[in-house]
Parts: structure tokens; C-alpha cells; sequence
């Protein structure tokens, strides 16, 4: 009882000691806090107030160089290069109008300027500094730099500009940057600096991370007069990695020129060996360079509405019905699946009845009695309506998926849309509504829901041509490149409809006897298809529909047939049937890269057919 | 072994009832109300003179707080005692449960909701934890204090919500709780030998550790320490404040008149950096004032933990200024840059609910303790409740 007492007693005693030894610890350090808050505050800050007057800190960020993008060849595509310019801090400047105004007596600023700054200071973020004059003399940055103490708010500083090169034939792909908008500074505030520019659209928005580079900063200690007294620290910026393209631009050019001929179009070209987009032209285009220099409002309104959309590149994002081209995923399913062999014959009287509906043939007289290589060369969809039915749906969407349709590809370009394989799932889930037989019979000819890119119309050639599961690549990469590994399908399915191929192009009766190859010692496989655009029961018996109503012509093929080395997807918007615009497109394109790469082949090298000269056929 | 438990009288008395209620203990609600009140107007500016979107809930909150601290104040003694070991264990079991229906905000999982209400559960265990260690060692019969296996025991008390809370991540909070716990136990009278070797061992095994770092790792431990080798990225808050209260001076710039704060130059400068926003608009006068408010605050508390009777009582208050001071020292600390940025609020000023109730529910809770001090709940003659040894 009494040891325990004096336990307890000596604890108490413990525990007063110890709580005045915590309590002198907590008077100590808010003694030291209030000391440093003194410091900080009234010392450093009366310091601060005279360093206002005479001398001041200054922290400026020095911009990273964004990468450049270069073509397979080597060309320049986008550059950046040093610019000295000028700039104001709305929130900074107090009374912006007599800023600028006195900011005008060293440099010219138009009145029309003006009132855009003014106008552009309200809605943008007030802390992101405002470009007024850029591409600057040295003589005229070092006369505003000395007088910046009078001007509030304004600031001077090196930026990069960003410039391209063959900005109109390759801007779809390369893309363009611009002046961050809210939400991208809110990403990432570094992008509030004057002359930061971020991505907007292809490779300069899908590989931005990489381009981008790290800002670095310089601290100094700057005079009354904006002279540097001292440095105080600095990191350096890390430049950002410089990209080598798949394509070869002056093929692209060639290629821009060739379908510019056709009006509005996309062709895709792989290297269907390891998957390098060697081309992919979009019309109408657009100049990318006149972007990056900065147009008018009112110019970009137009440019955003103007006919034919110029900004988006249809390419990646023009979403087409396949039309007879998709005949290429039924028939491998087909085969796959084993409801077909190569002599499994439809007789084709002209249309097919499914639950009371008749579904018409392009043959309204009917094609007879046809098996795989006749009705693929003769693109009978009867034959195809046919092998769907047996198929159902899901075993034909997993063959597209299979191919590369209905999906968009990790090569670092930011505009592509993934197209659409239908499959009763989707139905459900997008139209709440199941599936119907006679949705199959229409998506076995590529037609109905299924829609696809021209890339991935080229992707899925290219796959059918190698049997390999080639997957686009727009950046090369310092690994170098391995042939894409092999798709597990049946190789006897992959020749048959490969022989079918070559002879919708080089057989009598073909119906792309207008793509095929002259003056090359190559032969082209392929398939057109004729995309409807609005039913021509209204038009029959007249000529033609009028233009915005005509038929999407699309082409796919490959070539050299035997050892596919190129593929090609060509799609003219309201080029009527397949073989009228698109085939020949494509046959145009494909001698070119002849010419190009495999001049071995090339029959007659210096009389070779020029590209361009050689419409319809 | 029994349970013996025998209800005195007096124990049962409210505070108020017992006479206690009436002494310096008084003035806590009174600078507790001050402070909120401050954090009020501070709030009005950040949101660029408007009482939304933060300052009119801070106020309901203070509102809500200062009448729950009232209430909170008036119960008896005992019934801290008793509901010690309950509270701990509900507040780690919402701990526990925060990785599965938690939300993320900014990139750590540290909140739950249930009823439309949104509760941090690490601000409820800071204050469980002081309650529970304060009970233990009430309990606990006096020469085991220093036994090694009745050290290791609240330590596991200490560390299991301390590593759950890390898991959050929230690595400030976990270090205040490991931090409040080894206060407790040094105010309890666990021999100072023990906390000696604990010194000595963690000087000798930081080399250790550190040298076993990979690279990256060490970057960051090297950044967290010293925010100026980032100063794009977690060094920028930092650097921002301290133009702030620089530019704030003697006087500050005035209410509303904070060009750096105002303009979204300080972020977070509704929460952990709200005294950067003070700094500037009110100057040297303002954070020095928001300051000593706090000391007056640990003054009283400690006033009254010594005129305490009870053990359990004054462990318990001194626990609570032991948890207020470390989040003012701790804020203050990463504002003016002397301390890493952690994430840990200035109590009653900063917005955010939790923190603001389970502050003024601690306070409330040690001015009834304070007051009861005719209701000893202490076992000097005869533990009320404890393990007999037969």
C-alpha cells in the first residue's frame, strides 16, 4: 500500500514537471514562429518595399524548345526557333488601355490590335501574359527592356516560335499549337507564360508530353533601370524529344495533289510490312503555318465552317460505310468459321428475300450461280448476304475487330475516331433495341451501322495481305521495328480470298479493272466499294444524282500481289461507284510508290505515266 | 479477476453542478469563437469579398461547433472515461474502412460519406487517441508504467491508426498522430530512458535507410525537406506565400487588398495557407495576433490541466494543447517555409468541417474536464475500475 502510494505520487509529480516542460516547449516555439513571422514580415518585408524602389527579385521562366518533327526522309516538318516579343499581364498592368498606349510610343500597335488585346484580356484568364508584338530586332527589345519599370505589367522575354514546313500537305497529321486555353492551364500552370504553346490537333496535341520539354527558370536580382545586377540561381529547360515521321512528305505532297484531282477524299498508304504510314492525305487541307503565326477570329470562323470541314482529317476521322470493301471481312469469316469453302456457289437471281424483305443485289438482272473468287470479283452481294446470314452477327463483328476495324490506334496522333462495328450488344445498349437478321445481311456488304476510318480501312488490307497483325505507326521509335507477329488464322482462308483479290482487279469481269497496274511488273489486288448516300430509287432512269447525293467511292488494295509490300485505302466523297473514282486513285498512288521505293519493278522508268494525268479509265 | 466498478456520488455531478465550471476555463470557448471568427473573414477574402463558397458554411460550422463545445462541457467527467476505449475503437474502425468507401480528393483517399455528410476520420482519431491514452494510464496500475510490455501497448495504440492514416496517404497527419501519442506517453511517466533509445535509434538507422534509397526516392525525401529545388512544382506554394507575407508587412495591405492571395497566387489559400492570406492582408499584427490567440488558448488549457485533480483528466487536457499546438506549430512551420508541406491545417481558421468540430469538440471536452475538478476521478485510495489481482 505505501510503495504503491509513493508510485502514484511520484508520477504525479512526473506529470506536472512534464507538462511545465511541453508548455516551455510550446512558449518556445511560438516565440522562435512569431521571430521568424517578424522576420519575414516586417524586416524582410521593409527590405522588400525598398527593393521595390531600387533593386528587385525576378524570376523568369525560360521556355523548353519543343521538339522537332521531321519526315522519314529527314525534311523538317515543324521547327521551333528563338523570338523576342513582348507581352502584358493584365492583372498586373492596372490600367491596360494606358499601358499599351504608352507601350505604343516604342512600338507600332495598330488600333485594330489594340482593341483585340482589350477584348481578349476580358475573357482570358487575367494572369496569363498576352502576347502584343513578337519577332522582335534586338535594338527594339533592348529599348523596351530599359524603359520596363514605367510600363506595369508588361514584360519582355524570349519565346520560341513554331514554324512548319509543307504545313498544308502534312498539317492533318503533324497538327498545329496554339495559346493554352483555361482548361489546359489549369493542367498545368506553366502554360500561363507568354509564348508557352500547347498542342492543339495531330502529332503536336497526341504527343505533346513528349514535344513539350521542362521549363526551366533564372533568378537574378534586377536594378531600377531592368538591368541584371546579379544571377541568383537557374535550371536549365530540357528541350523536348525530337520526332522522325513514317511518312515521306513528298509523297504525301504527290499524294495531295493526285486526290485534290477527285475533290474531297482521304487515302491512307501503309508500308504492310511493319505497319509505317508512308502517306495520309485528307482534302481539302488547311495551312497550318498561317494557324501558327496567329489568324484573325474571324478567319478561324471560317476556316472552321468553310465547306468540307479543312480541319479535320478524314483520314482518322471521316467515318465511311465500308460498303463492298468490308466483303473482305465477311469472306475470311466466312472461311474461317467454316459455313463457306471456296466452292460453296449462291445463285443469285437479283435480291435475296430475309422475313419478308427483299434484299436487292447492285445486279439487278442477278449474277447466276457464283462461288467465292466470282462473287468477290464481281462484289455479287448476294454471295455476301448470303455467307452473313450463315455467320450472325457476333462471329462477323469479331473478324472486323479481328482486322482493325472499330478501333482507334496508339501511333500519337490525337484525331482519330474508332469507326463502328455493330453487334447486337451495342444495339442494345446505344438504340434500345435488339438486333435484326436483315442488320447482318447489311453489314456483311458494309453497309447499315458498320462504319470505318480509310486508316483502318488500310490497316485491315494490310492484315488480309501479310496475315500479320500489322498496327499503324506514324512515329519512329530508336528500337527499330519487327515484322508484326502473325494473326492465328487459317492460311488457306487468307490465299482465297487473297486470289479473289488479284481478280477483281486483273480478270476479265472485274469490277476494278480500272485500278489495274501499267507500267509496273506488279500486280494489284484490291477491292472497291460503293457507299450509298441516299437511296437512288428517286434517280433511276435519270443520269446521275446530283452531287452531294452521289455514291462515297471506296477502294482498298495491295500490291505487289504476290509479295505484298504497300496498302492503300482511297475513299472520294460523292465519287460515284468504286471503280469510277477511288480505283483509279488508288492505282495512281500505287505506281507512284513504285516509283519511289521498288524502281526494280518500274517497266519504263523514265516514261512512267505522271501522276495526275491519268483520271477515270 | 473482477470487474470492480462502484459509482461515487460526486462522479456522477456535471461539472457545472460540482462548481469548476466558472474559472479561467471560461475563456476558451470565448478565444475559440475569436479564431473561427477570424478564419471567417479571412475565408470572405479569399473567395474575393463573398460569404460563398467558404466563409457562410465556416461560420454555420462555428456556430454548430461553439454549441456543441458548450454542451460538450457540461457532462460529466466520467462519461470520457467510460466511452475512451469505444470511441477508439469506432474511430478505427471508420479508419479502417476509409480504403474501400472513401473518396479521393487529390490524390489520397481521405474522406467518407454517409447521410450527405462528409467526415475525415483521421481528425476524429487524433482527438479518440488522446481520450484513449488518457484512460489507459488512468487505468493502468501505476508501477507498471514503465514496464516494457506496458510501453509496447500503447505504442501499438499509436502506431495502428498512424499506419493506416499513412496508407492515405496523408504522411502530416500520421506524424502528428505518432507525435501526440509519444507526448501522452512522456506526460504519463513512462521513464525517459525509453525515449532516449528510441533517439538514438532512429539517428543511427536514418543513415542506414538513406543509403539504401534509390535515387528518385532520395529526390523526393530532398524536395519535401527543401521545396526550392522544385519551385515548378511543390516548391511554388511555398515560394508564393512567402512573397505574400512579405508584401504583407507591420500592417498588412488590408482587408480585401492582398494582391497576391486575391489573385490565386497562393493556392490552397483557403486551407493549409490561410495564414499567408492573413500575413499579407493583415500584416505582421494579424498573424501575430492569430498567433498569441493560440497561446492564450495553451495557456488556459495548461492552467487547468495542472489544477486538475484527476490523472485521466489532466492527461487528457494536456493532450488536447499538445494536439492544438502541433497543428499550429506544424502549419505556421510550412507556411513561413521552415517545415515541409504537409497538409496539415491551422485549427479553427483553415476550412474544413471535421477539423473544425472535432477541435471545438476537444476543447469542450477538456474545459469539462478542467472544470471537474471536485469529481476526482483518480484511484489514489481505491481504484474505481481496474484489474484486481485477486
Amino acid at each position: 500500500m505505501f510503495e504503491k502510494e509513493t508510485a502514484d505520487e511520484k508520477l504525479r509529480r512526473r506529470l506536472t514537471r512534464r507538462s511545465l516542460v511541453i508548455g516551455g516547449a510550446q512558449a518556445g516555439v511560438f516565440a522562435l514562429l512569431g521571430l521568424k513571422l517578424y522576420d519575414m514580415q516586417v524586416v524582410y518585408g521593409r527590405r522588400y518595399a525598398l527593393l521595390a524602389d531600387e533593386n528587385r527579385l525576378d524570376t523568369q521562366l525560360i521556355l523548353a524548345r519543343r521538339g522537332e518533327i521531321r519526315d522519314r526522309n529527314g525534311v523538317v516538318l515543324a521547327e521551333s526557333r528563338e523570338d523576342l516579343r513582348i507581352s502584358v499581364v493584365p492583372a498586373l498592368a492596372g490600367d491596360l488601355e494606358k499601358t499599351l498606349e504608352r507601350l505604343g510610343k516604342l512600338i507600332d500597335i495598330p488600333d485594330a490590335e489594340r482593341t483585340e488585346i482589350l477584348a481578349l484580356a476580358k475573357k482570358s484568364d487575367r494572369l496569363q501574359p498576352l502576347v502584343v508584338r513578337a519577332g522582335l530586332n534586338w535594338e527594339t527589345y533592348a529599348h523596351v527592356n530599359m524603359l520596363l519599370p514605367q510600363l506595369p505589367g508588361v514584360e519582355t522575354g524570349i519565346a520560341w516560335r513554331r514554324s512548319y514546313w509543307r504545313g498544308i500537305d502534312v498539317g492533318h497529321i503533324v497538327g498545329y499549337v496554339g495559346r493554352a486555353d483555361r482548361r489546359e492551364i489549369a493542367d498545368e500552370p506553366v502554360r500561363r507564360q507568354a509564348g508557352q504553346r500547347v498542342g492543339k490537333s495531330g502529332l503536336e496535341l497526341g504527343m505533346e508530353k513528349e514535344l513539350a520539354g521542362t521549363p526551366g527558370f533564372i533568378r537574378r536580382e534586377i536594378d531600377a533601370r531592368g538591368r541584371v545586377v546579379r544571377e541568383l540561381g537557374r535550371q536549365p529547360a530540357h528541350a523536348g524529344r525530337d520526332l522522325v515521321l513514317t511518312i515521306d512528305s513528298s509523297l504525301q505532297s504527290k499524294v495531295l495533289e493526285r486526290l485534290r484531282l477527285d475533290g474531297l477524299g482521304a487515302v491512307a498508304v501503309l508500308d504492310a510490312t511493319n505497319g509505317d504510314i508512308l502517306a495520309l492525305a485528307s482534302t481539302p487541307t488547311f495551312d497550318t503555318q498561317a494557324l501558327a503565326e496567329g489568324i484573325s477570329s474571324e478567319a478561324w470562323r471560317e476556316l472552321v465552317s468553310a465547306p468540307g470541314h479543312p480541319l479535320a482529317s478524314k483520314a482518322t476521322r471521316g467515318e465511311y460505310p465500308p460498303a463492298s470493301t468490308f466483303k473482305l471481312v465477311t469472306a475470311l469469316a466466312g472461311l474461317e468459321a467454316k459455313v463457306i469453302d471456296e466452292s460453296t456457289t449462291v445463285t443469285c437471281g437479283g435480291s435475296l428475300e430475309h422475313a419478308g424483305h427483299r434484299f436487292g443485289c447492285w445486279s439487278s438482272s442477278g449474277h447466276g450461280p457464283v462461288a467465292l473468287h466470282e462473287a468477290m470479283k464481281r462484289s455479287c452481294d448476294v454471295y455476301f448476304y448470303t455467307v452473313a446470314r450463315k455467320l450472325g452477327i457476333n462471329r462477323l463483328a469479331d473478324m472486323a475487330r479481328r482486322l482493325g476495324l472499330g478501333q482507334t490506334y496508339p501511333c500519337g496522333l490525337s484525331d482519330q475516331r474508332p469507326g463502328l462495328v455493330p453487334d447486337p450488344l451495342w444495339k442494345l445498349a446505344i438504340k434500345s433495341t435488339p438486333w435484326y437478321g436483315g442488320e447482318t445481311l447489311l453489314a456483311g456488304i458494309g453497309q447499315g451501322f458498320v462504319l470505318a476510318t480509310p486508316l483502318q480501312l488500310a490497316v485491315m488490307t494490310a492484315r488480309v495481305a501479310t496475315g500479320r497483325e500489322v498496327v499503324p505507326r506514324l512515329v519512329k521509335d530508336d528500337a527499330g521495328s519487327l515484322p508484326p507477329a502473325l494473326m492465328p488464322m487459317s492460311a488457306a482462308a487468307l490465299q482465297a480470298v487473297r486470289k479473289s483479290l488479284v481478280a477483281v482487279v486483273n480478270e476479265q469481269g472485274g469490277t476494278a479493272g480500272s485500278a489495274v497496274l501499267t507500267g509496273v511488273k506488279a500486280k494489284l489486288a484490291g477491292k472497291t466499294g460503293t457507299a450509298q448516300v441516299a437511296r437512288l430509287k428517286n434517280y433511276q432512269g435519270t443520269d446521275e444524282p446530283p452531287g452531294s447525293l452521289r455514291d462515297h467511292s471506296l477502294f482498298v488494295g495491295y500490291a505487289p500481289a504476290d509479295q505484298p509490300r504497300f496498302a492503300v485505302a482511297a475513299v472520294v466523297e460523292h465519287g460515284g461507284a468504286g471503280s469510277k473514282s477511288a480505283a483509279p486513285l488508288a492505282r495512281d498512288v500505287m505506281q507512284e510508290l513504285f516509283r519511289r521505293y521498288v524502281p526494280e519493278l518500274v517497266a519504263e522508268p523514265a516514261a512512267g505515266q505522271p501522276v495526275g494525268e491519268s483520271k477515270g479509265g | 479477476m473482477v470487474l470492480a466498478f462502484r459509482p461515487e456520488p460526486s462522479v456522477w455531478q456535471s461539472p457545472a453542478k460540482a462548481g469548476g465550471l466558472f474559472t479561467v476555463g471560461l475563456l476558451l470557448p470565448v478565444i475559440a469563437a475569436t479564431l473561427g471568427g477570424i478564419g471567417v473573414l479571412a475565408l470572405y477574402s479569399a473567395a474575393g469579398g463573398a460569404m460563398e463558397p467558404f466563409a457562410m458554411s465556416h461560420l454555420m460550422r462555428l456556430i454548430i461547433g461553439i454549441a456543441l463545445l458548450l454542451l460538450l462541457a457540461i457532462l460529466p467527467a466520467r462519461l470520457w472515461l467510460l466511452a475512451a476505449a469505444p470511441f477508439y475503437v469506432a474511430a478505427l474502425g471508420l479508419l479502417a474502412v476509409v480504403p474501400w468507401i472513401g473518396a479521393t480528393i487529390s490524390g489520397s483517399q481521405r474522406w467518407i460519406s454517409f447521410a450527405g455528410i462528409s467526415v475525415q476520420p483521421a481528425e476524429i482519431m487524433k482527438l479518440a487517441l488522446v481520450l484513449a491514452l488518457a484512460a489507459y494510464y488512468q487505468m493502468l496500475p501505476r508501477h507498471l508504467v514503465s514496464r516494457p510490455l506496458f510501453v509496447l501497448l500503447p505504442l501499438a495504440v499509436v502506431a495502428v491508426p498512424a499506419g493506416l492514416v499513412l496508407e492515405q496517404p496523408d504522411l502530416g497527419t500520421a506524424l502528428l498522430i505518432v507525435a501526440t501519442g509519444l507526448a501522452m506517453m512522456f506526460l504519463a511517466g513512462v521513464r525517459s530512458l525509453y525515449f532516449v533509445a528510441g533517439l538514438v535509434s532512429v539517428a543511427v538507422l536514418a543513415p542506414v535507410l538513406w543509403a539504401n534509397l534509390h535515387d528518385y526516392q532520395r529526390e523526393r525525401v530532398l524536395v519535401f525537406l527543401d521545396p526550392e529545388r522544385d519551385l515548378l512544382g511543390a516548391g511554388y506554394q511555398v515560394y508564393q506565400a512567402r512573397i505574400a507575407l512579405a508584401a504583407g508587412g507591420m500592417s498588412g495591405k488590408g482587408f480585401l487588398e492582398g494582391s497576391q492571395t486575391q489573385l490565386d497566387f497562393v493556392p490552397e489559400n483557403h486551407t493549409d495557407f490561410i495564414l499567408s492570406l492573413i500575413g499579407e492582408e493583415l500584416g505582421f499584427l494579424g498573424t501575430a495576433g492569430v498567433l498569441g490567440l493560440f497561446a492564450a488558448l495553451l495557456l488556459v488549457l495548461g492552467l487547468l490541466s495542472l489544477g486538475a485533480r484527476g490523472r485521466f483528466q489532466r492527461l487528457a487536457i494536456m493532450g488536447v494543447s499538445v494536439l492544438v499546438f502541433l497543428h499550429v506549430a506544424i502549419n505556421t512551420g510550412m507556411v513561413i517555409g521552415l517545415l515541409p508541406v504537409v497538409g496539415v491545417p491551422l485549427p479553427l481558421v483553415s476550412f474544413g468541417g471535421t477539423a473544425m468540430l472535432t477541435g471545438l469538440a476537444a476543447i469542450g471536452i477538456a474545459m469539462g474536464l478542467g472544470a471537474a475538478g471536485k469529481a476526482d476521478l483518480g484511484p489514489r485510495r481505491r481504484p474505481t475500475w481496474r484489474l484486481t489481482r485477486g
